[in-house]
C-alpha cells in the first residue's frame, strides 16, 4: 500500500428529488488498499459506487479515478476497473465459460490473451469443473463465484465489490474472502461494501462508516475502535449470589477504574469498560473480596458493530 | 471484439425459449392453424350449395322485370335459389335464417341481410356489381336475352373468391391476407428482441447492463452488435416461417423471392426498431414493456386483418391514414402487392414507409440510448 490516490471524491452531493443520498461526501482511497464501505441499507454505498463509475449524474462535487476525472467516455480508465455487482449479473443462456469470455471480451480484444485470462479466472474462482454448466444449474455460492469471475477476468487494477457474499454458504464465503485478499496481494485496489462487519474487519485495511449519505468515520479497524468509548466487555457467570446485596455490588463495580457500565442479567454480571489494562483481574479480585461465587468468565473486545452502534445510534443490519 | 459480442448475443437470443416461442413457434402454430382451417373452408366452398334468397318487388322500378329476369338466370345456373317473392314471408324466413338475404327491387336495388358471412358477402358483391353494370345488363336483357348467361357468369366469377386470377403468377388463396398479416406479425414480433436488447444496455434497467456500461466497449458498438444479432435471428425466423407456409403448408406466394425477402428484411428492421423505441421510451419494468410490445403488435396485426380478414378494407374505407402508417398493414401490403397483384408502386410505397418508420424509431432509440449518465439506478 502506498499513498497514491486511486479514488478521490470531494464534496459529492447527490439528490433524488427531495432525498439527499450523498451529502457533501468525501473519500480518498489509496493504491493497494482493501477499502471497506460500511453502512446500512440506504446509507449511500451503492450510490457512491455508481457515481464513481460514471453511471449516475450527481449534483455537486468532483470525482477522480487514477488521477483523472471519471467520465462515461473515459474508456482507457474503464479498462483498469472491474465491477462485481450486488446482484448476480450474468446471462442465463450462456455457459460459465461463455459468460466469463463475453464479459472479458468487453475489455480484452486479443483472442489468445482473452482465452488465457478466462482460464485464469476460472481457476481463481475454482469453477474449472463447471465451465460447461449454465448458471441455472449452479448453487448460490458457485453463482456468486461466477459473478466475481466475470468482474475480475480482465485483471483490473481497481475492483468494486458490492456485497459479493450475500446469501452465500460459509464455505463459499471463506473462498471468496480469501480470493479478495489474493487479488489484493496481486496488486489490485479493492473497494468492498458489505453488511457483514466480521468480513469487513477481516479483509479491509481501512473502513469508512457511512450513514444518511455522510462519511461518519474513517480509519483502520483499530482506529475506529479507538474512536468510541466502549472498550472490552466482561461477562461473569454468578453461581451463588444474595440478591439483597446486588445493588451494593453493582455500585462497587461501577467505582472500579475504567468501568462505565455495569448490570446484572440472567445470572450474569455484564461490565463494560472504556479502556485500560488489568480490568479482568481487578473485577475478579473485587468479587472475591465480596464473597461472590462465580463460574465462567468471558471477555469480549469491541466489534465494528459496537463502533457502528455508537457512531450512528443504530444496528448495521436489521435483526432477523 | 465485434464477433465476440455478436456471437454471444446471438446465442443469448436464440437459447431464450420465451423469445423464440413468440418469434418463431407462435407464428408457425398460427400459420398451421390458418392452413388447416382455411383448407376446410375452401373444400366446403367448392361444394357450395346455391344460396337461398328472396326477391321482393314493390313494382316501383320500371326495370323490375329485367332485374327479376337477371336473378332468375342466376337461379337457373344454380348460384341462387329464390324461395319466395312475398315480402312478409321473406322477412320471417330471414329472421329465422332460412334465407341468406332479401333482394328488394324498388326505385333502387338493395340487399337486406340478417347476419354477416361469406354468402352474404358474395350476395352483396353481386348486387354491387349488378348496380355498377346495370346499364349493360339492362341492355343485354332487352336486346340479347340469349347472352344473359354469360353476363351472369361474368358477374358471379368476379365475386367468387375461388376463381380470382393472379396477375403476379402467385397466390390465389382466398385467405392470402391472413397469411400476409401473419408474416407481418412474424416481422413485428422482432420487437421483443429489440426491447430485450434495450433492457441489457441501459444501466438503470439491469445488472448486466451495468456491467456493459462500465466496460470500455463503446455503447454504440454494443447497440450495433445487439441489433445485428436480433436481425439475424429474425431473418432466420422469417425464412423458416415463410418456407414452412410455402412448402409444408402448400400455400402459393409466387416466385418473387427477392422482393419477398426484401419485404421481410425491412419488416424485421421495423419490428426490432419498434422494440427499441418502446424499450427506451416506456419507463416501466420488463414485464410491463413486454406486455406493451405484445399488445401493440397484436393490435397492429388485428388492424391489418390477422383476426378478421376484411379489417384492413374496413380501415381503408373509414380511416385510410391508419393503413398508411400501420407497420403491419404496410408489411401485409408489400406482400400482397408482390405475391398477388404485382403492384410495384404499392410495394415501393410500403417499403419506403417502413424504412421511414424504422429511421424514426431507430433515431429516437439511439438518442435515448446514447445518454451517458442516469439520474437514478
Amino acid at each position: 500500500m502506498n499513498n497514491t490516490s486511486v479514488i478521490k471524491v470531494d464534496n459529492l452531493v447527490k439528490r433524488y428529488k427531495e432525498l439527499v443520498a450523498l451529502d457533501h461526501f468525501h473519500l480518498d482511497i489509496r493504491e493497494g488498499e482493501v477499502f471497506g464501505l460500511l453502512g446500512p441499507n440506504g446509507s449511500g454505498k451503492s450510490t457512491t459506487i455508481s457515481c464513481i463509475l460514471g453511471l449516475l449524474k450527481y449534483d455537486k462535487g468532483t470525482i477522480e479515478v487514477f488521477g483523472e476525472e471519471m467520465k462515461p467516455s473515459s474508456y482507457e480508465l474503464k479498462r483498469k476497473i472491474g465491477v462485481v455487482p450486488q446482484n448476480v449479473a450474468v446471462f442465463d443462456e450462456l455457459t460459465v465459460y461463455e459468460n466469463i469470455d463475453y464479459f472479458c471480451g468487453l475489455y480484452i480484444n486479443d483472442k489468445n490473451t482473452r482465452k488465457q485470462y478466462v482460464e485464469d479466472a476460472l481457476k481463481f474462482v475454482e469453477l474449472e469443473d463447471f465451465r460447461k454448466f449454465y448458471p441455472k444449474k449452479l448453487s448460490g455460492g458457485l453463482l456468486r463465484r461466477l459473478n466475481i469471475a466475470c468482474g475480475i477476468a480482465h485483471k483490473p487494477k481497481l475492483i468494486f465489490m458490492d456485497e459479493p457474499t450475500v446469501a452465500v454458504d460459509p464455505q463459499s464465503r471463506n473462498k471468496i474472502l480469501e480470493g479478495i485478499q489474493e487479488l489484493n496481494r496481486a496488486g489490485a485496489t479493492i473497494v468492498y461494501t458489505s453488511h457483514y462487519m466480521e468480513e469487513v474487519e477481516k479483509i479491509c485495511t481501512r473502513i469508512a462508516i457511512m450513514d444518511t449519505g455522510k462519511n461518519l468515520a474513517i480509519g483502520t479497524t483499530e482506529e475506529l475502535k479507538a474512536m468510541i468509548k466502549t472498550g472490552e466487555t466482561i461477562q461473569v457467570e454468578i453461581l451463588d449470589f444474595d440478591e439483597k446485596i446486588l445493588e451494593g455490588i453493582l455500585e462497587g463495580i461501577r467505582k472500579l477504574s475504567n468501568v462505565y457500565k455495569a448490570e446484572y442479567d440472567d445470572r450474569h454480571l455484564i461490565v463494560q469498560y472504556t479502556k485500560g489494562q488489568r480490568n479482568l483481574v481487578t473485577l475478579l479480585d473485587f468479587l472475591k473480596e465480596n464473597e461472590v461465587a462465580f463460574g465462567r468468565v468471558y471477555s469480549e473486545l469491541p466489534t465494528l458493530n459496537d463502533v457502528f452502534l455508537e457512531i450512528t445510534g443504530k444496528e448495521l443490519r436489521d435483526k432477523n | 471484439m465485434l464477433w465476440n459480442l455478436y456471437r454471444y448475443r446471438l446465442k443469448r437470443l436464440v437459447v431464450n425459449r420465451t423469445l423464440i416461442f413468440w418469434a418463431a413457434i407462435f407464428p408457425i402454430i398460427l400459420g398451421t392453424f390458418f392452413g388447416l382451417c382455411f383448407s376446410n373452408i375452401s373444400e366446403k366452398t367448392e361444394g357450395m350449395e346455391s344460396m337461398k334468397i328472396a326477391v321482393v318487388d314493390d313494382g316501383s322500378n320500371e326495370y323490375s322485370e329485367s332485374v327479376k329476369s337477371f336473378f332468375k338466370t342466376m337461379e337457373e345456373q344454380g348460384y341462387v335459389d329464390i324461395v319466395t317473392e312475398d315480402k312478409s314471408v321473406a322477412e320471417k324466413k330471414l329472421i329465422k335464417n332460412r334465407i341468406k338475404g332479401i333482394i328488394h327491387i324498388s326505385d333502387k336495388i338493395s340487399l337486406e341481410i340478417n347476419e354477416n358471412g361469406m354468402y352474404q358477402t358474395i350476395l352483396k358483391s353481386v348486387i354491387e356489381s349488378f348496380v355498377q353494370g346495370q346499364d349493360v345488363i339492362m341492355d343485354t336483357v332487352r336486346r340479347h336475352p340469349d347472352k344473359m348467361n354469360e353476363v351472369v357468369k361474368a358477374l358471379y366469377s368476379e365475386t367468387d373468391y375461388n376463381k380470382e386470377k393472379s396477375i403476379a403468377k402467385g397466390n390465389m388463396d382466398p385467405f392470402s391476407n391472413y397469411y400476409f398479416a401473419l408474416f407481418a406479425m412474424t416481422c413485428l414480433f422482432g420487437a421483443t428482441f429489440g426491447m430485450t436488447n434495450t433492457m441489457e444496455i441501459q444501466a438503470n434497467q439491469t445488472d448486466v447492463a451495468i456491467r456493459r456500461n462500465v466496460s470500455p466497449t463503446r455503447k454504440m458498438t454494443a447497440v450495433f452488435t445487439d441489433f445485428l444479432a436480433a436481425m439475424t435471428v429474425q431473418m432466420v425466423v422469417f425464412v423458416v416461417v415463410f418456407f414452412y407456409m410455402n412448402i409444408v403448408m402448400g400455400i402459393e406466394f409466387g416466385d418473387n423471392y427477392g422482393y419477398i425477402m426484401l419485404a421481410g428484411l425491412v419488416g424485421n428492421m421495423t419490428g426490432i426498431s419498434y422494440g427499441y423505441f418502446i424499450g427506451v421510451l416506456v419507463k416501466a419494468g420488463e414485464n410491463i414493456k413486454n406486455g406493451i410490445v405484445s399488445a401493440t403488435v397484436l393490435f397492429m396485426c388485428f388492424m391489418s386483418g390477422l383476426m378478421i380478414g376484411d379489417m384492413k378494407k374496413l380501415v381503408e374505407a373509414n380511416v385510410p391514414i391508419i393503413n398508411r402508417i400501420n407497420p403491419a398493414a404496410l408489411i401485409s401490403d408489400a406482400f400482397y402487392s408482390i405475391c398477388v397483384v404485382d403492384g410495384m408502386s404499392t410495394y415501393v410505397r410500403a417499403i419506403v414507409t417502413l424504412l421511414i418508420l424504422t429511421v424514426i424509431f431507430g433515431t429516437i432509440s439511439v438518442v435515448m440510448l446514447r445518454r451517458e449518465k442516469y439520474a437514478d439506478i
